[in-house]
């Protein structure tokens, strides 16, 4: 029986789906074959007109109201937030602090009085002038109102002398070493006509700076708008517009860049994509240094590894060179043993780390624990997210089985690997881990004090960061020195000398500075600067240090 | 009768209760703190007591029992808690993403049920035919298919070389459409997520609809049906498919449950601004107040598409409704 005869048109045909499937398979094969010839697409020229410049800018997550209470992250968050904030002084290219919102300053002999002059005519985005009485607000504010950052930083103030509008004193009750950097290069100032009676900053949104942006509307989750604010004290932003979209996934991030809907990511491409966008003439790609660093953090607590010798071992036998290679296919600055990069002044010039896995077998045989590592494990954790992290747990796993050392990689949710590393990010909580890969951002590398809280063993106070207890003889004397020392000579022998103790017990072993690699549409703007160790997103992108 | 009613009632409102129990607990018993969301990225400088003065101010230093009465207490009056990361009232935020996902899931369910019915009918009739094998094999082919990869190279054919498509979000950004406009934007940008929640949600509801009218082809009512010359559509639609079509109710009930967190997957693909990703994103950095309200959401939309498909059930199948009087 043939269907199709005893079919009359006004019911059905059902001949035709026999012809439906076999379009459909036939879709299905062209989809296949067009994938495989989709690699390349005709580069659009880019639009070289004399009109107002936007810039659409992709960040992975919400950084809240973008006020000095409601940011979110340390990047890009940070870096926004003083898009629309000022500082009294701003970091250059090379991070030095330079006067930004002060025009002139004084500190006296002993570094504890400096006394400021502000810039003429500096207003607020709704055209209050910001004065003194401003200046000595905030920071008073941030010493009142609890922020992780910014009361930390305002910590050693004692007071603040308003002369004028635009003189004031800073009295210091400690001398700060970097005083210049944090809080002058770091803490932004608020307006005070506006933040005067508020008091539950968390939940309050206004976003008044005296920056070169203003914020002019954000949808949660979605876009930020900013617009250059033509009245700033320093010339008009280079850029008119920036439209800050959220993006959370990397893929759909770097495809939108690639078909142009997005102009620059602030997030950091990953290594094996450079060569496919340096490739295409409407993305531009620019890699610089990054003060990020990458570590083998260990439990110094743990036995074996409160052997110095153990974690030395453990560091002999990691071929750090090697991994800047094939994990980072050379976008990356081999670690420091010292921990600091070695594009920054304070870096001891000639502190290299060694690979020597024969050495490093030698040193466990010395310890005796050699023995006994056959039948045991060790755990390294690290984050799952992160596929350059899992690379490197990976190789480190088969060069530390080399020399005898089982270790087990474990990958986790960050939060978790957080909570068992730095248990409510309190290093006085404990820590129940062997290894993992850990890192810290840039400003733990960048300010002495922070630096500091890596090191030091006195985890109630001043070892804030030391998450792994390491106690080394003499480094706790050093970095107390280090905390109050204003001289420039004896601050690098001390930074200098800190390194080599550092090196020489490896508290953790300091893999690698990933490169900041930066994709963007050099066709919209092509302005970016690249500050040392931080990227492209700062003020500096779009408006010129003098 | 009333007391059928109460019982059901008291059913699902323990269900419920232990269901917010759980998504009460499951957060907080997961390792990990929220409290690098509410100090800042530079929770490591702060003291012990300004820690614990933050966990105060969230009520998150109180023990567990009582801080479920406290939410208890809140949900009761209808307030859903502020979002940790977001710092705005959850209810807002998931009144923000909640069309966005009813739009694609709904759609996708719609579509998928759609195409699975005839395609399933026409696959059953056309049975061991070239037609029947290739759409058998197509459709398991595209549920094999991962979601993340179909959507990938839905996004790298279609957005990102032929460029006919948008690559991300639910709206182009900062273009200030209205109007129609505004929702051409909007189905421009669904269509992609939409094919791919559509292609890869098919094959189950296809599958079944093709089993469960080969059962009923079988039966002897079709060839009586044949027998008396009725003409094939008539018999297809008239008697096959009504019956066929009962196991497909349950089915697409259950997955009406799942409508508000079902495409987690695709809406990260393609950076949909739907309920999925949120619930994604607070668990990975511990938002306790999103998580609690948008399980919650899921809980009730699965209770209510069991109740509702409890109730849907006895109008299409008869034998239900006089089952149900008998043992009542």
């Amino acid at each position: 029986m043939n269907g199709k005869t005893k079919m009359k048109g006004k019911t059905f045909n059902y001949a035709s789906t026999g012809r439906w499937s076999v379009i459909l398979l036939a879709i299905l094969f062209a989809v296949t074959l067009l994938l495989v010839a989709a690699s390349c697409s005709p580069a659009a020229a880019p639009a070289d007109d004399q009109g107002p410049i936007h810039v659409r800018l992709a960040i992975a997550r919400d950084e809240g109201s973008l006020n000095p209470y409601t940011y979110v992250s340390g990047y890009p968050g940070h870096n926004l937030l003083l898009l629309i904030y000022d500082t009294l002084f701003q970091l250059d290219e090379q991070n030095v602090p330079q006067p930004w919102l002060v025009e002139k300053y004084q500190p006296d002999a002993d570094g504890l009085t400096w006394s400021f002059t502000l810039h003429k005519g500096v207003t607020w985005h709704d055209g209050t002038p910001l004065t003194a009485d401003d200046v000595k607000f905030s920071y008073e504010y941030y010493r009142k109102h609890k922020h992780a950052r910014w009361t930390k930083a305002v910590a050693a103030v004692e007071s603040i002398e308003v002369e004028d509008e635009l003189n004031f004193t800073i009295k210091l009750s400690d001398p700060v070493p970097a005083f210049m950097m944090n809080p002058l290069a770091d803490v932004p100032i608020i307006p005070a006509h506006i933040w005067r009676d508020v008091t539950d900053p968390g939940s309050f949104t206004d976003n008044t700076g005296s920056g070169p942006y203003r914020l002019i509307s954000h949808e949660a989750d979605k876009t930020y708008k900013l617009e250059a604010n033509a009245g700033y004290f320093r010339g008009k932003p280079a850029v008119d517009e920036i439209g800050i979209v959220i993006i959370e996934d990397q893929t759909a991030t770097f495809t939108a860049l690639r078909v142009g809907d997005i102009d620059i990511a602030a997030r950091s491409l990953l290594p094996e994509l450079v060569e496919e966008f340096s490739g295409t003439t409407d993305v531009a790609v620019v890699t610089g240094p990054g003060f990020v660093s990458t570590l083998l953090q260990i439990n110094n607590e743990r036995e074996p590894f409160n052997d110095p010798r153990v974690r030395l071992a453990i560091a002999r036998a990691i071929d750090i060179d090697g991994l800047v290679e094939t994990v980072l296919l050379g976008y990356g600055t081999a670690g420091n043993p010292g921990y600091l990069h070695p594009a920054l002044p304070g870096y001891k010039t000639g502190l290299k780390h060694i690979t020597d896995p024969a050495q490093a077998r030698a040193l466990l045989e010395e310890t005796g624990f050699a023995d006994s590592f056959g039948d045991e494990e060790f755990e390294l954790l690290v984050r799952s997210n992160d596929p350059l992290r899992v690379r490197t747990a990976e190789i480190i796993a088969e060069s530390l089985a080399a020399i005898g050392m089982n270790v087990k990689v474990k990958a986790l949710d960050s939060s978790t690997v957080d909570s068992l590393v730095w248990p409510d990010f309190d290093v006085t909580r404990g820590r129940d881990y062997d290894l993992a890969i850990w890192g810290w951002s840039a400003p733990v590398m960048l300010d002495p004090a922070r630096l500091g809280a890596l090191f030091h063993s006195d985890l109630n106070t001043r070892g804030s960061l030391n998450i792994g207890a390491y106690a080394g003889e003499n480094v706790d004397a050093m970095v107390e020195e280090l905390a109050g020392t204003i001289d420039p000579d004896r601050q690098s022998k001390l930074m200098s000398d800190l390194q080599s103790a550092v090196a020489d017990t490896v508290p953790f072993v300091t893999l690698f500075y990933p490169d900041g690699i930066y994709a963007y549409r050099p066709g919209t703007y092509d302005g970016w600067v690249y500050q040392n160790g931080q990227g492209i997103l700062n003020k500096l992108s779009f408006v010129p240090v003098p | 009768m009333l007391q059928f009613w109460g019982r059901k009632l008291m059913q699902y409102g323990l269900v419920l209760l232990l269901t917010l129990a759980l998504n009460f607990s499951l957060p907080r018993l997961m390792p990990g703190s929220p409290l690098q969301l509410l100090a800042g990225e530079d929770v490591g400088l702060l003291s012990r007591a300004e820690r614990e003065e933050i966990m105060a101010r969230h009520g998150l230093d109180q023990p567990l029992w009582r801080q479920f009465t406290l939410y208890l207490g809140q949900l009761a009056k209808g307030d859903l808690g502020y979002s940790y990361r977001q710092r705005r009232p959850v209810a807002v935020i998931i009144w923000e993403r909640l069309p966005w996902t009813v739009l694609l899931t709904g759609s996708a369910l719609a579509l998928s049920a759609l195409a699975g019915v005839v395609c399933g009918t026409l696959a059953a009739w056309r049975r061991g035919r070239i037609s029947d094998l290739g759409m058998l094999s197509l459709f398991i082919f595209l549920d094999s298919m991962p979601s993340f990869w179909l959507g990938m190279i839905l996004v790298a054919l279609f957005g990102s070389s032929l460029r006919w498509f948008p690559v991300f979000g639910a709206q182009s950004p900062f273009a200030g459409y209205t109007g129609w406009a505004a929702v051409a934007d909007v189905l421009h940008h669904l269509a992609l997520p939409l094919t791919t929640l559509t292609l890869v949600t098919i094959a189950g509801l296809f599958l079944t609809v093709r089993y469960s009218t080969l059962g009923v082809l079988g039966e002897q009512y079709i060839t009586v049906a044949r027998a008396k010359g009725l003409p094939e559509g008539r018999i297809v639609f008239r008697h096959v498919l009504r019956n066929a079509l009962l196991p497909v109710i349950t089915l697409f009930m259950l997955s009406l449950g799942f409508v508000v967190s079902g495409a987690t997957v695709v809406e990260t693909v393609f950076v949909w601004p739907g309920l999925g990703r949120l619930m994604f994103e607070a668990v990975l950095q511990r938002d306790y107040p999103v998580l609690q309200a948008a399980f919650m959401m899921v809980t009730v939309c699965v209770i209510a598409a069991n109740l509702a498909a409890d109730l849907l059930y006895p109008l299409a199948d008869p034998r239900v409704r006089i089952e149900g009087r008998h043992v009542r």
